[in-house]
């Protein structure tokens, strides 16, 4: 909490010191933003906005065994299977009003290819933003 | 009529020896300042949380940018042209992904900007953006710029710069007044005249709220002229073309 607080303040003071009108920034105050932040990873990526909700984690293998279960026990009709392996949560409400992901079709695809990912030992559809995975 | 041709030889006697002293003048030096090599260390902080990427540019003017992200096994490299075609390749697996066009473009990065002699306006021209007024603030000179073509999210864009005429700050605003992204840039150093930011920060608000989210790039190590053989880097001939998407998956660190 102490931290949220703190990058919060840092934040303030940085967007107060970079005013519109003035030509420099506060270095200081901009380091100090990310003392305070939490190492997300080290990753080589060009992406900066995190819009999406991450895969719960852990051995991928068995984020695809539950999000088979979970897709398989009739809960990826409305999608929380995609929500297992990391998606936008909109795509729980596109799987709705297409009433099941198009009538059952998508979910069922879906399970097949999680399937093919256990048998393969890949893990290809972790973190996917896309309604329809596999297009 | 031998005076006539006199004169008419020593003239185009003068203006061979013209030639020449303007080829050794001008020509040379600009073939020189043709290979740049920079690191860049990346944060960017959004929402309390932090990313950290570290890469190694290398540009050819006029011609293309290799960026080296990672190290050891999992590196990859960044393969862009000034035409906006741009590959990506894995030299542990061989594999390249040949990204959309006009994805990512050398006119993108500083460096290139810089490299190009477009930084006395950031590229701004180059973006399809006009010069319309300038003021004095100070010790700075501001210019504004607005966008040639309408329907752009951007309607104005203000660049300051310091007595050195170094830009230092960018503003781009929207039409309703109100700043899209905030670019300052400082810690300019000198290299074989070639002038360059070390340090640039960017910030960018977005949504209904304004959240922000802040970037930080320094750069370190600068080389000019230094050709190293990422420089002529190629992608081997029996390289596997993988699929699009997996390669940008694969890029995104995902």
């Amino acid at each position: 909490m102490k931290k949220i607080f703190a990058v919060l303040f840092a934040v303030f003071a940085f967007v107060a010191i970079a005013s519109a009108n003035n030509y420099s920034v506060d270095e200081a105050a901009v380091d100090a933003i990310f003392s305070e932040a939490v190492m997300e990873a080290s990753a080589s990526s060009m992406s900066m906005a995190e819009t999406s909700v991450s895969s719960v984690g852990g051995d991928p293998q068995i984020t695809n065994v539950i999000a088979l279960v979970v897709d398989w026990v009739g809960l990826g009709g409305i999608g929380i299977h995609r929500l297992i392996l990391g998606t936008k949560p909109i795509n729980c409400l596109w799987y709705f009003l297409t009433i099941g992901g198009i009538f059952g079709v998508v979910p069922l695809v879906d399970g097949i290819l999680l399937i093919v990912d256990l048998v393969k030992g890949q893990a290809n559809w972790l973190d996917n933003p896309a309604f329809i995975m596999w297009i | 009529m031998a005076e006539k041709n006199s004169k008419r030889a020593i003239a185009s006697g003068r203006l061979f020896v013209v030639s020449v002293l303007y080829c050794v003048l001008f020509c040379v030096p600009c073939a020189a300042q043709r290979w740049f090599t920079v690191e860049e260390q990346t944060k960017t902080a959004t929402n309390g949380k932090m990313r950290v990427a570290d890469k190694k540019l290398y540009y050819t003017r006029g011609s293309r940018l290799i960026v080296s992200f990672g190290n050891g096994p999992s590196t990859y490299y960044m393969l862009s042209n000034p035409f906006g075609g741009t590959d990506i390749y894995y030299p542990g697996k061989n594999e390249l992904a040949v990204l959309d066009p006009g994805m990512f473009n050398t006119s993108d990065e500083l460096l290139c900007i810089f490299a190009d002699g477009q930084g006395s306006d950031l590229g701004l021209s180059r973006e399809g953006y006009a010069f319309k007024s300038t003021f004095k603030d100070g010790d700075y000179t501001v210019r504004r710029y607005e966008p040639l073509k309408s329907g752009s999210m951007c309607a104005m864009v203000q660049l300051a710069m310091d007595s050195s005429y170094h830009p230092v700050s960018c503003f781009y605003y929207d039409k309703k007044g109100q700043v899209i992204t905030k670019t300052y840039l400082s810690h300019y150093t000198e290299l074989k005249g070639f002038h360059f930011p070390m340090r640039v920060t960017e910030i960018s608000y977005f949504g209904e709220q304004r959240d922000s989210t802040v970037r930080l790039d320094i750069y370190s190590n600068l080389r000019i002229d230094e050709r190293e053989d990422m420089h002529d880097f190629k992608v081997p001939s029996d390289a596997v073309v993988i699929d699009i998407k997996k390669g940008l998956k694969d890029f995104k660190g995902k």
